[in-house]
């Protein structure tokens, strides 16, 4: 019953959800060339008030063509060392031809149930233009002028015949040996904005923004292989050719990978919870990492779990795991209903892999498969919501992760039992966070300042936020947002209002504090003087610039303790107690109630803290390291 | 075989008789260590301060409060890393020198290094002379002993240096290049594994090879009081090669010493949990232990082949005379 519900609510949900772009490809995988050749169709209708003149598309694998591109030549990228690369290793899309079909009225002497229809053939009038950075070299978007713009509401039809070639694989997509990852490997509409323009930026990052849309793909390739891809496979069809064609549909969803490779073996398994629908679970493994079956399944099954209870339940029936190849650089990334995690052929419990990766790419089918933001502007949203949610999700399912040192360039772990891991911290990352704000367009984030701003900070944001305000309280705004934007692109300003709506209270000063910020928070004990035989006192400063309420606890001698409040607003804060009370102990924030304070060790003071003892217990630890380097210099004669 | 088995039994027998000098080794690496340490348990203690962090790191171990202190750390501060404890303390430094990066460290962790080696090439005179002559020397004799061959052998280790260099700075990523190269394709990490194994085996292989050949170059100057030490080089050799099957085993012999002395010491290295001083004492004797027997394998690998290479020359006793250059003269093999 209570499946049932959700399930109408979710119905419900993509009733006013964006949904204007429908596909239909059916491609042909060629391992000889490498290329992945076929016919699109694409039906679009323009909910928009406002007419398009003309249609754009990404054509994401054209930043593969040459080390001229934008994304070839993005701060990520551009430090690559292509030397190994040969002439087969490059990608990119040719759309070799455009038909664009106006559909008409019906008119007198029409056959019945063939609708009229009136096709332009536009493969000449295709061009490539740059709208972010002008560079003449690259082809990522592609344009076509109409020959009459798509009235509002209108649905259009256009059929395209394309061929891809496959890329040697980094950057998420690609080759590598018989190991195939298509990801954002076809011509893709851009997104028609409610104000009339086109949201189709260059392929730059990857990062992606996309109508959702229904979509019945038919993928052929070598007999045997095994394939696994966005949505539910209908049919496999031998063509007795020596290869087989894999026929997959999928329903609301704004995007469509898939993976093939004989390598790659299946193993299925089904989520069950009480509260929510069914999950049909399809892991796609490597021969390597035979026996770590049931650990993706598990953190599978922990997003699944956490987030549907916290957020509300994943709307699909099924998802596939991908485990992708050895350097294949496919791994750690999402798709609508399918996920790549990563692992290593030796990987010990209690180290992050694979649970961690697998955490979180399963609960970005969350946030950005149904919370579909525009991930190259505003990439915190799905990216900080998601390592947020993980955070939480890994305190519970996975609560103790230790260090783990890769020996032999990464082949052999070491995992140090003594040395548990702090999970994400902004810790001593002052100068990270004050290099930008987080309100800046996340194409725009240097490379220094796009990490910490899309993950860390806003993870961290939504930390101290949740324990600031209670998780009573936070947690239902949360899922209320997941409800109202299910199948839709929301903006920071969206998330905004629907969390002050929900709480009731005003979090402007929170917001500019953080996301219009890059100033840090950083509270701490300034001093403490417990020996005066007047009055004994505590000075709680703000080092950093960023204000926060913050709890002060002042235990004393015998036991009793004074929890003091500050509002943060002024430098410093003083507290005066009692003559004789010996003060033992001061924690500013005991709680951790702000997760983004970038200095906790300043947050405490104890009065006989035995700093001495663990600064040279350490420092004898690493003199018997230092020891052991003399001796390995010592080698050389 | 026999041979080396019985010469690598008197080079553990040599080892043995010279406890003093494996003591006066293991003073010097562990006053060289420790001046740098109380440098950096004044930063550690400095970043502690008087915070709770500083109870959570005398009972073991704040990843939060290392990231803090790494954000901030600078000059020597920036070589300290929580995985120096336990085994880690000597997978990192073996795996950094296996793997050519030991010389990726701070500068005055390289110094440090660098000033330990030249005490190597003072005594190594010293033992080998104590080696040849088989009595304990005075602490004159002996530092008479190191000065007499120290130039010899600093450069010899000049020689051995450019040989290093073609190893770490050629060979090495050469070889990785190539693994990267013919793994182009490879999707199964085993395999790649496989490949790199097999490269780092060759690599290992002419490293062991040139670590041989400068030891007995060392041997041969000692032995017949050499003064060119590209002599010794071809000296060592034409021995070596001309006794593969005595010189390769005994070296072999020798690194499964090392290897049992490594295994017991990463099976029982007491991790981070000390938090009282008799077991931070304990945890720092134990690291000594282990230095201690690093020492001892390597006058074992240097008075083992010592005797070996007394069989092929037929020199028993010790020679005070000096040959001079023209000292070509090919002994009995």
């Amino acid at each position: 019953m209570k499946h049932t519900i959700l399930s109408l609510l979710f119905a419900l949900s993509a009733a006013v959800a964006t949904m204007a772009a429908d596909y239909t490809l059916d491609v042909r995988l060629s391992p000889t060339a490498k290329t992945v050749s076929g016919s699109l169709l694409l039906e679009w209708t323009n909910d928009t008030e406002f007419p398009a003149p003309d249609l754009r598309f990404h054509l994401h694998f054209n930043g593969w063509e040459s080390e001229k591109t934008s994304f070839m030549n993005s701060w990520r990228w551009r430090d690559r060392d292509l030397d190994d690369w040969g002439e087969g290793d490059w990608g990119g899309t040719e759309v070799t031809s455009l038909i664009y079909v106006r559909s008409l009225p019906a008119a007198e002497g029409d056959e019945e149930g063939v609708p009229r229809r009136e096709d332009f053939d536009l493969t000449g009038r295709i061009e490539y233009i740059q709208p972010d950075d002008s560079n003449p070299h690259d082809r990522s978007v592609m344009r076509v002028v109409l020959p009459q713009p798509v009235a509002a509401g209108e649905t259009i039809r256009v059929e395209m015949e394309f061929s891809t070639k496959v890329p040697r694989t980094f950057a998420r997509t690609g080759f590598r040996g018989d190991y195939y990852f298509l990801a954002h490997w076809f011509p893709k509409l851009g997104v028609f904005e409610k104000n009339g323009t086109w949201n189709c930026h260059q392929f730059i990052q990857t990062e992606f923004y996309s109508d959702f849309g229904d979509y019945d793909v038919k993928l052929q390739v070598p007999a045997g292989w095994t394939l696994g891809a966005t949505g539910q496979p209908q049919e496999v069809r031998d063509n007795g050719d020596g290869t087989a064609t894999h026929h997959y549909t999928q329903q609301r969803v704004h995007g469509f990978a898939w993976v093939s490779s004989p390598q790659l073996t299946e193993h299925r398994r089904r989520f069950e919870h009480e509260t929510l629908p069914p999950v049909e679970m399809r892991l796609l493994l490597m021969p390597d990492h035979a026996g770590q079956e049931d650990r993706y399944f598990r953190a599978t099954e922990a997003s699944l779990r956490y987030y549907g209870e916290w957020f509300g339940a994943y709307p699909y029936q099924h998802v596939t795991i991908v485990d992708p190849a050895w350097e294949s650089g496919s791994g750690g990334m999402e798709y609508p209903t399918l996920f790549t995690g990563g692992s290593r052929w030796l990987t010990p419990f209690g180290s992050d892999r694979p649970e961690s990766v697998t955490v979180h790419e399963m609960g970005h089918q969350f946030w950005y498969g149904v919370i579909a933001n525009n991930e190259f502007e505003h990439a915190w949203i799905d990216e900080g919501f998601n390592s947020y949610s993980q955070l939480r999700t890994q305190m519970v399912a996975y609560p103790e992760v230790y260090l783990t040192e890769r020996y032999f360039k990464g082949f052999i772990p070491l995992l140090f039992r003594g040395l548990p891991r702090a999970r994400r911290t902004v810790a001593g990352q002052s100068d990270e966070l004050e290099k930008d704000i987080m309100a800046r367009p996340s194409w725009q984030l240097g490379p220094d300042a796009y990490g910490i701003n899309s993950y860390t900070k806003p993870a961290l944001m939504l930390l101290t936020l949740e324990r600031h305000l209670g998780w009573e309280v936070f947690q239902p705004a949360m899922a209320a947002f997941y409800s109202e934007y299910s199948f839709r692109h929301p903006t920071p300003e969206d998330f905004f209002r629907v969390l002050e709506e929900q709480t009731g209270q005003d979090l402007q000063w929170f917001w500019d504090e953080t996301y219009y910020s890059s100033n840090v928070f950083d509270y701490g004990v300034s001093q403490v003087d417990t020996d005066r035989l007047e009055r004994p006192f505590v000075v709680v400063r703000r080092f950093g610039e960023s204000r926060f309420p913050v709890r002060t606890r002042v235990t004393f001698e015998d036991g009793t303790n004074a929890l003091e409040e500050w509002d943060g607003q002024g430098r410093w804060q003083d507290y005066y107690y009692e003559p004789g009370q010996k003060i033992v102990r001061v924690e500013v924030d005991p709680d951790e109630v702000l997760a983004l304070d970038v200095n906790r060790t300043n947050n405490t003071w104890v009065r006989q803290a035995p700093s001495s003892f663990a600064a040279k217990k350490w420092a004898l630890k690493w003199m018997v390291w230092m020891q052991n380097v003399m001796e390995t210099y010592a080698f050389h004669f | 075989m026999k041979t080396a088995v019985t010469a690598f039994r008197q080079g553990i027998s040599s080892a043995l008789g010279a406890k003093r000098f494996i003591a006066w080794m293991w003073l010097g690496s562990f006053i060289l260590a420790l001046a740098p340490a109380l440098i950096l348990s004044a930063q550690i203690e400095d970043s502690l301060g008087s915070s709770a962090k500083a109870e959570a790191m005398a009972q073991g171990y704040d990843d939060r409060w290392y990231q803090e202190f790494e954000g901030d750390a600078t000059a020597l501060a920036s070589s300290f890393d929580p995985t120096v404890a336990g085994a880690g303390a000597v997978f990192n430094s073996m795996d950094a020198f296996l793997t050519g990066e030991h010389f990726d460290y701070f500068p005055a962790v390289i110094f440090v290094g660098l000033a330990y080696l030249l005490l190597w090439i003072w005594a190594a005179g010293a033992l080998l002379r104590t080696f040849q002559t088989g009595h304990a020397p005075s602490l004159s004799e002996c530092s008479a002993d190191g000065t007499r061959y120290f130039f010899r052998f600093l450069r010899l280790f000049i020689l051995s240096g450019l040989a290093y260099l073609v190893i770490f700075g050629w060979l090495e990523p050469f070889l990785e290049d190539h693994v990267w190269s013919i793994s182009h394709d490879t999707i199964d990490e085993r395999v790649a594994f496989f490949w790199f194994v097999l490269a780092y085996l060759v690599l290992w292989i002419i490293l062991a090879t040139v670590n041989m050949i400068f030891d007995y170059a060392k041997i041969v100057t000692v032995l017949e009081s050499r003064r060119s030490m590209l002599g010794a080089i071809m000296r060592s050799l034409r021995l070596v090669f001309a006794h593969p099957m005595q010189a390769f085993p005994l070296y072999g012999l020798n690194l499964l010493l090392a290897l049992v002395f490594l295994l017991i010491y990463t099976s029982l290295a007491p991790g981070t949990a000390q938090s009282s001083w008799i077991w931070v004492i304990w945890a720092l004797i134990f690291g000594q232990l282990y230095i201690a027997s690093r020492i001892f394998t390597r006058l074992c690998f240097l008075g083992s082949q010592l005797n070996l290479c007394r069989t092929w020359t037929a020199i028993v006793g010790g020679i005070d005379e000096e040959p001079g250059d023209t000292d070509e003269v090919i002994y009995g093999s």
